[in-house]
């Protein structure tokens, strides 16, 4: 629209009223002209009919020459006269006079008779010009031109004074104060625009990016747009025309998780805009372009417009990973509720075992090596013994048993065990072991790790009771996020990979599941604990690793055990040597067991051996009995997990008070906390439950004697 | 008189002296020499006519001459019988009427049309006109010019009398005082036939005459001094109209007069008699008295 302009608008109006002036003096001198070419015309007549009168006395006396001279004379003293003729009645042009015309001259024809009676004498012929009409029209029409200009001018002077006083200044100064307001709300609205911009810029940046897959219906059920992502999803990268404008639920949506029809009426998706409501749906299905389809989460909600529904917007994720990890999430939590209660069980029955095999050890101490009941005692400790194996296979399993870890290169170490695997396998299975040309250096337990290659092997036995093949390979592997994404467990970094491959009859999806669950087995009854892979899972997911089965029925069965890779450059540790015989001692041990059999029977075995005992039934107690005889006690053997303080809790208080006391923690557990939270400087060692009295007292003398060196002065 | 005044008396003698021995001065003084034309045509063309031979005349005889138009034939005989015109122009009739009634006069000079001391006259129909023969103009309305005119009526009267044509035996004929007013009335249809002098005739048969007889050869016009005018000055009068001829201005005057004079040549008084007997024929039928 354009904008008001008062002076082309006066402007144009002083155009208009020129030329309506200018036609309007057209139209006077149109008037003027006709008006004096009549006068013009009727002097021409009257001039003919004097000519004529005058000439009548003349051809009266037929004096002809007179009438010549008269009509010649006439002519030439009339300029506007072009011809004048007298003509007789036989036609003889009696005189005539005649000027040439002047072109484009307007001209006229009189003619007048002169007779006598009825007589003719003469016809007079005339013929003029309105020439001095033109001219009279042309200096009118300047005059009338100059005047219209004169009049325009003045009148246009006039009106824009007026109208500039009147009304254009105070317009002016509302327009002013009008395009202020306006350039505000202008700039307002480029604020706005702008805001609304970047908004949608933000929008469709968080479309572009985002993850999920979002699009659009329209009340059709048309899907009016869909993200990048979507289209991924959905499979529509590459055309996303055979999806956009495509009635969407017939392409996405038109089957429920158990195939059957999900007809588009009950398309909770269309629902949103159907009801105005929006909807969460979980578990259904969504298909892609290529024809397969995965579980969806999605969220619809209607678009609303003037309080109607015109569409609905649809937010989906493929949760099929999540789905996966879910799985995953369960079974380690199931593998985890089910270590804590076989750690729990295996605890308090090695508090029992550890009685029984104290009183037993010490019953078989004082017993003569002749007594007829000696042979039962031994019995007893043996079955106790194998009681204990139980027990710690259990606290493998649960990680609760303490690890002796060093680094290790994992190929020699399976190497070492090539022979001994050889045998456990037997001569029917074939062995191959495939190492990586380097060291696969890793920070293990030893032992725990022959335990596993061990129950590894067995179970390859077990799976190929007709002989077969049996792998060991050796590899190194970076795990990234997507690995431990898919897998569910693990961390990114670079792994020692141990795969253990048999061609045995391999195992079903629900065997699979539960392989690692401790007293799970497949085999028959009596031949397998069902703890073998149990451990197997514990020890490995103790040394921070993670194991994998790979395995479908009649395909054999592949585990891969990942255990994290460290520096190759930290050395290994020769192994501890042999056991001593317990010595006797003479100091003074303040002894903290809630359990009582167990501390009755410390108590004793100390006691026996020559130490002097201050028992306490809970930590607090041990606190007050350490302040009260600080000075004597040189050492502190403390069960770890006890009522009202802790084993832990108790020595904080007590290295408050004597820093550097010698301790000893006793526990069916290997809490992690002990190594977290106690520093370097303290001498704190740990002993596991059950111990026998023979190395609890070693423990303890070595304790003692290491500190009687370091405050001797070197 | 003081000697003031006497001074001043000299001065304006002297003064008078030299004014009157200038020749401008000398011209003034003399009487001028008045030219008596008869009315032949229109008094304005007469002047257009006939104003510069004026001024010719006065430049060569070195006098004032003045134009005297007649108011009519006998007008002008009159003025020139009783010496009230120097210088006349008449034509051939008039001069015998002239010499008839008050003698002979001295002759200065006379026409000469195309290289004809002689003119004819024509009686003219229209050229539509069935005539063929003057008796056929009986009844019919016939055109003369002035009744003393030579062309247009005395020697046309006689021609009609020679074929038997008296006047009372046409219808009706006026005197249209000019050759042209003849030739005009024919052609316009107001009379069936007309007098003139021939070379009218020439001027206007383009336009639609036909001559239907033409008469026999008479001296044209002519110009005479006053009885008692000084031979001095006739001879100078007659030797300036005689030496028109002999210049470019004198020819273009002569043209100017008429278109077919060439000359001006000295004429005879004899040249006049077969006039004199024509005339004299009609006076015995009782015209032109």
């Amino acid at each position: 629209m354009r904008a008001f302009n008062p002076l082309s608008t006066l402007l144009t109006f002083i155009v208009v009223l020129f030329v309506f002036l200018i036609m309007a003096a057209s139209l006077i001198i149109f008037q003027q002209q006709e008006l004096l070419q009549q006068a013009v015309r009727d002097r021409a007549e009257q001039q003919l009919d004097l000519m004529a009168d005058a000439s009548f006395e003349a051809l009266l006396k037929s004096d002809y020459v007179t009438v010549r001279t008269f009509v010649k004379r006439w002519g030439e003293a009339t300029k506007e006269i072009h011809q004048i003729r007298a003509v007789t009645p036989n036609g003889f042009v009696l005189a005539e006079y005649r000027q040439p015309v002047v072109a484009a001259v307007g001209t006229y024809v009189l003619a007048k008779k002169v007779v006598i009676g009825t007589t003719e004498l003469v016809t007079f012929h005339m013929v003029g010009d309105f020439s001095q009409v033109d001219k009279i029209a042309a200096q009118l029409k300047v005059r009338l031109l100059l005047g219209s200009l004169l009049i325009t001018i003045l009148l246009g002077g006039v009106l824009w004074f007026v109208f500039r006083k009147m009304a254009l200044l105070p317009l002016e100064a509302m327009v002013e104060e009008r395009t202020v307001e306006l350039r505000s709300e202008l700039a307002e609205r480029e604020m706005v625009e702008h805001s609304l911009r970047e908004q949608k810029e933000h929008l469709g940046l968080i479309l572009q990016s985002m993850a999920e897959g979002i699009y659009g219906v329209d009340l059709r059920g048309n899907c009016t747009f869909c993200n990048p992502a979507g289209l991924r999803i959905l499979g529509y990268e590459e055309h996303p025309e055979e999806l956009i404008g495509k009635k969407i639920h017939s392409l996405i949506h038109h089957t429920r998780p158990d195939g059957t029809r999900y007809p588009a009426e009950e398309c909770k998706i269309y629902c949103a805009y159907r009801e105005g409501k929006g909807f969460h749906g979980v578990g259904e299905v969504f298909w892609r372009a290529d024809g397969t389809c995965f579980p969806v989460e999605y969220w619809a909600q209607p678009i609303m417009r003037d309080g109607v529904a015109i569409g609905a917007v649809t937010a989906f994720v493929d949760i099929t990973e999540q789905r996966k990890l879910e799985e995953q999430l369960h079974q380690a939590q199931k593998m985890e509720s089910i270590g804590i209660l076989a750690g729990g069980v295996a605890h308090d029955f090695n508090n029992i075992l550890t009685a029984i095999i104290g009183y037993g050890n010490l019953a078989l101490m004082k017993m003569a090596t002749d007594d007829s009941f000696r042979p039962n005692i031994v019995n007893i400790l043996e079955a106790a013994d194998r009681a204990s194996h139980l027990t710690k296979d259990l606290l493998l399993f649960s990680r609760k048993r303490a690890l002796d870890r060093k680094s290790l290169d994992l190929n020699s170490s399976i190497r070492k065990m090539e022979r001994f695997l050889l045998r456990v396998i037997g001569e029917d299975i074939a062995f191959k072991t495939i190492l990586y040309d380097d060291v696969l250096p890793v920070m293990a337990d030893i032992h725990q790790l022959e335990q596993v290659l061990v129950n590894i092997a067995i179970n390859a036995r077990d799976a190929m009771p007709k002989g077969g093949i049996f792998t060991m390979r050796t590899a190194q592997i970076t795990l990234d996020e997507q690995f431990v994404r898919h897998h569910g467990h693990g961390k990114p970094g670079i792994y020692a990979v141990i795969s253990a491959e048999d061609s045995g009859k391999g195992m079903s999806k629900e065997t699979r599941q539960r392989i690692f669950e401790p007293f799970f087995t497949t085999k028959d009854m009596g031949k397998g604990t069902g703890l073998g892979l149990a451990v197997v899972y514990g020890i490995v997911q103790q040394h921070d690793g993670f194991i994998n089965v790979y395995s479908e029925p009649g395909a054999g069965t592949t585990f891969k055990i990942f255990l994290p890779l460290i520096a190759a450059s930290e050395s290994e540790e020769s192994s501890a040597g042999p056991g001593e015989f317990p010595v006797a001692g003479t100091e003074t041990i303040l002894l903290a067991e809630d359990d009582d059999t167990l501390r009755a029977m410390m108590q004793s075995v100390l006691s026996e051996f020559g130490y002097t005992v201050i028992a306490a039934v809970d930590g607090q107690e041990a606190v007050e009995k350490f302040i009260a005889d600080q000075d004597r006690i040189d050492l502190l053997l403390f069960d770890l997990v006890m009522p009202k303080m802790s084993g832990k809790e108790a020595y904080d208080e007590i290295v408050k008070v004597k820093k550097g006391i010698r301790t000893i923690f006793a526990s069916g557990y290997s809490p992690d906390i002990i190594h977290e939270k106690t520093s370097p400087g303290e001498i704190v060692t740990i002993v596991y439950k059950p111990i026998s009295p023979t190395d609890l007292l070693r423990k303890i003398r070595s304790i003692l004697d290491e500190g009687k060196k370091a405050a001797q002065p070197t | 008189m003081s000697r003031l005044g006497v001074f001043f008396s000299k001065a304006i003698c002297l003064f008078l002296v030299f004014c009157l021995s200038l020749p401008g001065a000398a011209f003034a003084q003399q009487a001028p020499l008045i030219l008596g034309i008869h009315p032949f045509l229109s008094s304005t063309e007469l002047y257009k006519r006939f104003s510069p031979l004026v001024e010719y005349l006065g430049k060569q005889m070195n006098v004032p001459v003045t134009l005297k138009i007649a108011s009519s034939y006998d007008a002008h005989l009159e003025a020139i019988g009783k010496q009230e015109v120097d210088i006349a122009f008449l034509g051939p009739a008039p001069y015998v009427k002239l010499t008839e009634r008050f003698g002979k006069v001295p002759l200065l000079a006379a026409y000469e049309t195309n290289g004809s001391r002689t003119f004819r006259g024509v009686i003219v129909v229209s050229r539509e006109s069935q005539f063929t023969a003057i008796p056929q103009l009986q009844g019919k309305r016939f055109a003369f010019g002035d009744p003393n005119s030579t062309m247009s009526h005395l020697v046309p009267r006689a021609m009609l009398l020679e074929k038997g044509v008296d006047v009372k035996q046409l219808a009706k004929y006026e005197f249209l005082t000019n050759h042209e007013n003849i030739a005009l009335g024919v052609l316009a249809g107001n009379f069936e036939a007309g007098a003139m002098k021939d070379d009218i005739f020439k001027q206007y048969e383009p336009q639609g005459l036909r001559a239907l007889a033409i008469s026999g050869s008479y001296p044209d016009h002519l110009f005479v001094a006053r009885l008692g005018l000084p031979a001095a000055t006739v001879h100078g009068l007659q030797k300036a109209l005689l030496a028109l001829k002999d210049s470019d201005e004198g020819r273009r005057l002569l043209t100017g007069l008429q278109k077919s004079l060439t000359a001006l040549v000295l004429p005879r008084d004899a040249d006049y008699d077969n006039l004199r007997s024509t005339m004299a024929a009609l006076a015995k039928a009782g015209i032109a008295q």
